[in-house]
């Protein structure tokens, strides 16, 4: 699932999203703070996507 | 590409949709990230910076909120998801210690529910901890699944069957708030049983009846039946949990399950509170005492039971727990009501399992 979300991630190109706006804001974000960040956006998805998935398929799931 | 401003949002929201998460999780994720963007890029210093990283994925309850979020859709939508718990161990606790830390905390009530759950710990691919797992066997899930069945038509709302532990959350009780949560739970889901149960009851007689006893209960059944008043014996069934075609030879068995149902209850939340230790007032406060009273129990004897309809012992409406079963109002519940609810099922799947019935 995780490999899924990154690849998602990529498609999306949240990467190029986050920079563009921390120009806006007139922030910066650096390689390393936004590494960590898509991690970030990985992780809640990769969280929460199983769940999701579970309960519509409506079978237990042996974790 | 999304060029805009609010195209992070877009963006990160689609990713959830993708995954087959509804668009309103997908929404508040989306929005909680993109925050946290902004509040990345607009932070001066590394410290600031490493501040927010730690807030917030140290942030309680949010995935929590989340997952509950998600299951109360799922309900709404039709389908049940199966319990399930998942337990992440926090690095910084040891592995034994967590270990036997779990094993109290899912064997304690659930030792009166549906006996202890075996735990397995298996290594996660992703970031190599521990997690440990209490199995829900094949059994467990039929008895959940079975007094999902059962009771749907009266507990419907208290299907919430997700309830998803990580090491956030977790870390965010102590062991005895934690245990508090649990036994107040126990408290007004057992209550809720008795209370709900008392009140269909006496709704379906309290019409014809000031007072009321067993026999007069099936003499009326029987006129019923006679009178081909079949719905009026259903609605009673159903009050007491049991979801089957009433026929006319069932009626004395029916008495008997109304009278072991509520010697049942009424024995088990005494084993409850005796078990996690909970004090007289406590659960005085939670209206047990007035309801043991009105359903005539003695601590001793259950086998013989008078249902009666006693003006003195009516549990007033502001004592009640206020437990209404309405989703809307439930998604703006604190998480601990979420459990109480959760909970309320699992004791509900206990009794409707019985081996007395």
């Amino acid at each position: 699932m995780a490999e899924l979300v990154r690849q998602q991630i990529n498609d999306f190109h949240i990467r190029e999203l986050v920079m563009e706006k921390a120009r806006e804001l007139g922030g910066m974000i650096t390689a390393t703070d936004l590494d960590r960040f898509i991690d970030m956006v990985a992780r809640e998805f990769a969280d929460a996507l199983p769940t999701a998935a579970q309960a519509h398929r409506g079978s237990p799931r042996r974790l | 590409m999304i060029k805009s401003s609010d195209g992070l949002k877009e963006a990160i929201a689609k990713i959830g949709k993708q995954g087959g998460l509804n668009s309103r999780m997908s929404l508040r994720i989306a929005e909680d990230l993109a925050d946290i963007c902004e509040r990345l890029a607009t932070s001066k210093t590394n410290v600031e910076k490493e501040r927010l990283f730690r807030t917030v994925m140290g942030q309680v309850g949010r995935r929590l909120k989340y997952s509950v979020e998600d299951t109360l859709d799922t309900i709404c939508e039709g389908s049940y998801p199966n319990d399930l718990f998942f337990v992440e161990r926090p690095v910084s606790i040891e592995r034994n210690k967590y270990e036997t830390y779990i094993r109290s905390l899912v064997s304690d009530p659930f030792r009166y529910i549906i006996g202890p759950v075996e735990i397995l710990a298996e290594k996660s691919k992703e970031t190599g901890e521990d997690k440990f797992f209490p199995v829900f066997t094949a059994f467990h899930r039929r008895l959940m699944q079975h007094a999902v069945g059962c009771l749907k038509h009266v507990f419907e709302p208290l299907s919430i069957g997700v309830k998803r532990w990580t090491a956030e959350n977790l870390a965010a009780y102590d062991k005895l708030e934690y245990l508090e949560i649990w036994r107040k739970a126990i408290c007004y889901a057992v209550i809720e049983i008795l209370d709900m149960n008392w009140l269909l009851i006496t709704e379906n007689t309290r019409r014809k009846y000031d007072y009321i006893t067993m026999d007069e209960i099936d003499d009326e059944v029987g006129k019923a039946l006679a009178e081909r008043e079949k719905h009026s014996v259903q609605m009673m069934a159903k009050a007491l949990c049991l979801d089957r075609k009433i026929r006319e030879t069932d009626v004395r068995a029916m008495r008997r399950q109304i009278e072991t149902a509520i010697a049942i209850q009424v024995r088990m939340i005494d084993e409850i509170a005796r078990s996690l230790e909970i004090q007289t007032a406590e659960l005085s406060s939670l209206g047990f005492e007035k309801l043991r009273k009105r359903f005539k129990c003695g601590e001793e004897d259950f086998s013989i039971l008078k249902l009666r309809r006693d003006p003195e012992v009516e549990l007033p409406a502001k004592d009640r727990p206020d437990l209404r079963l309405d989703l809307g109002a439930l998604k703006e519940r604190p998480v601990e009501t979420v459990f109480t609810l959760a909970w309320a099922k699992i004791v509900a799947a206990r009794l409707a399992t019985c081996p007395m019935y």
